[in-house]
């Protein structure tokens, strides 16, 4: 097998603990995004034998379709990771894994004869253990049973490979995706022992959204996961400062305001005199602790709260400049300026956009942690926001498998190379 | 009031990217970096542009024998003498041995071009075809509406790109970019 084939063959699969993003490098810039869970099918009911359903378990595009009006619903889909880990012992949440990396793989391998196998590059969260390496690496192996899917694989951090589609090696990343955050100073390779974990992601800014709906008069909306998101992304506004924003749009409601249309449906949303409520949308990424969203907690939103998942404690309420600084002061001082002048922002919930007629009010994601860490006494800071930061850990997967040579075996100690499968 | 719809904001669905090989030497990102500033090409962060092109790095192998680059238009589609003109300062100016040439296609309506071209509409295939004597392999994911076409052109065969890239656009942009 030659260097040539390699890189012609190079696959993706980003496990992100909401997102499940894949796909060959032949597809471009924009990998396939379903979402990382699974449905057990209760075989024994008499619906599933009339209609002929053999299988145990869905998933990707097809779940929604089996999904059972039944109140064990919750027992039975199974969002395999929480903050990015599975436990070791949790037999159907490594089942999920296992079929949703069958799933990816299986629907782009070619007809071409002289297919052989695809060079997966997989890539987890920089708190996954050992372990779970382990077993990513035998479902992988157990792929080719029936034909050759896999013929080698590779496993990195996310936030490396963040910082790989960049070809940034010494810097930060903050890679916050929909369930969780993770900041990691990277020098070549991450430093461990200075990450610092949020239980907190871009499905925390849904909770708000759905409140907000619920306070604008749309609370039958408010319950429709995926429009609530559509909501978030499209209004919600990252604060320059949140208290300036909301004293322009006391003074500029007409300026604030938007509606929103709902393609292929009726629905338009208008957020009428609650509109500056769209600032508090983007502020809640960064730093939920402000006062202002005490009356939502009180309310009976949950709280990001903080939790210890294996041997790593994923902050709550820590906002995200402040993460930022306790990330970068774990390392040697030396390096600490070197960090702080590179910080790299990833992920879904960093996407954050500029209105017309906003400019200067609302910010993007990279302004506003800049500022955050001006206004904490970090200066000479340079942020930048990934160019589509939903997909630069797979993209930084894509680089990583084309450039690492075929023939460099995987090693333990460094973490790094091809397990042969052929 | 302003108006948004969570329509209009697709991204474009088509990316060419430009592979070039270098020949019994390593050259690298960096090579192609000075030689191509030397032709009018300006460096912009880790970017090389002229006129309304941009090309960026993606990623290189390893040895540096080979580099992948995304090229764009600020304008949006890249029209057929415009690749030719690039494609051609990057072989003659790069110092590429040759340049495979990839397109790769979202949003496809695959019943379509299924039909004019004979392609399976619901399984993945490797096709290929002669365009002005140039083999074009096309790859096809049906399920999820994507096709990717590529084709490999060195300092000869140059002056073919302008029809292989009208005759691509026509094939499968059923979308407006």
């Amino acid at each position: 097998m030659s260097e040539e084939y390699k890189r012609s063959h190079v696959f993706a699969i980003d496990y992100g603990t909401s997102d499940f993003k894949y796909g060959p490098i032949t597809i471009g810039e924009v990998p396939e995004v379903v979402e990382n869970r699974g449905y057990y099918i209760d075989k024994s009911s008499v619906m599933s034998r009339i209609m002929g359903v053999n299988r145990d378990i869905v998933v990707g595009r097809d779940l929604p379709s089996f999904l059972e009006a039944r109140e064990d619903l919750s027992e039975r889909l199974i969002y395999p990771m929480k903050n990015g880990l599975i436990e070791k012992n949790d037999v159907k949440a490594w089942r999920v894994i296992r079929e949703l990396t069958k799933y990816s793989i299986e629907n782009f391998i070619p007809s071409d004869p002289d297919f052989r196998g695809f060079y997966v590059v997989g890539s987890l969260t920089i708190t996954a253990p050992r372990y779970m390496y382990e077993e990513l690496f035998n479902i992988l192996g157990e792929m080719n049973s029936e034909k050759m899917m896999v013929r080698a694989a590779t496993i990195i951090p996310q936030p490396l490979a963040v910082a790989i589609s960049q070809k940034i090696p010494t810097c930060v990343v903050v890679e916050s995706g929909h369930g969780n955050t993770q900041v990691c100073p990277i020098s070549m390779y991450p430093i461990r022992n200075a990450v610092v974990a949020l239980n907190r992601g871009g499905a925390d800014g849904n909770k708000l959204t759905s409140e907000i709906l619920k306070d604008s008069g749309y609370g039958d909306l408010a319950k429709e996961e995926g429009l609530v998101r559509k909501v978030k992304e499209q209004l919600g506004l990252m604060p320059r400062r949140l208290e300036e924003a909301l004293e322009f749009a006391k003074k500029n409601p007409e300026k604030v305001r938007a509606e929103l249309k709902i393609e292929g449906t009726r629905i338009k949303i208008d957020l009428g005199e609650q509109s500056w409520t769209r600032f508090l949308i983007g502020e809640y990424t960064v730093n939920p602790g402000h006062e202002i969203f005490q009356s939502y907690f009180k309310r009976g939103m949950n709280k990001p709260s903080d939790v210890k998942i294996g041997d790593t404690y994923f902050y709550g309420m820590t906002d995200m400049a402040e993460s930022i600084i306790e990330a970068v002061e774990k390392c040697s001082i030396e390096l600490q300026p070197h960090l702080f002048s590179k910080i790299i922002l990833s992920g879904g919930n960093f996407n954050w956009r500029v209105p017309r007629g906003l400019e200067g009010v609302a910010v993007t994601s990279d302004d506003k942690v800049k500022l955050m860490m001006k206004e904490k006494g970090i200066e000479n800071v340079q942020v930048i926001v990934t160019k589509d930061p939903t997909f630069s850990v797979w993209r930084g997967c894509i680089v990583y498998g084309y450039a690492i040579p075929y023939d460099f075996r995987w090693r333990w100690e460094r973490m790094e190379g091809w397990v042969n499968y052929a | 009031m302003a108006e948004i719809s969570d329509s209009n904001l697709d991204m474009t669905n088509l990316d060419i990217r430009l592979v070039c090989r270098f020949y019994q030497y390593t050259g690298g990102w960096k090579n192609l970096l000075s030689t191509l500033s030397r032709h009018g090409w300006k460096k912009i962060d880790n970017m090389l542009e002229k006129e309304k092109f941009k090309l960026e790095p993606l990623a290189e192998s390893e040895d540096r024998s080979e580099v992948i680059l995304s090229l764009r238009d600020k304008d949006g589609l890249i029209d057929p003498a415009g690749l030719k003109d690039v494609v051609r300062q990057i072989v003659n100016g790069g110092g590429c041995w040759y340049i495979d040439v990839y397109y790769f296609f979202r949003g496809i309506d695959f019943g379509e071009v299924a039909r004019k071209l004979n392609l399976d509409s619901r399984m993945n295939e490797v096709k290929r075809l002669k365009i002005h004597g140039v083999e074009i392999v096309l790859e096809t994911y049906p399920l999820f509406g994507k096709l990717t076409a590529s084709y490999r052109i060195s300092s000869r065969d140059v002056d073919a790109v302008k029809m292989i890239h009208s005759k691509l656009i026509e094939y499968f942009m059923v979308k407006e970019v």
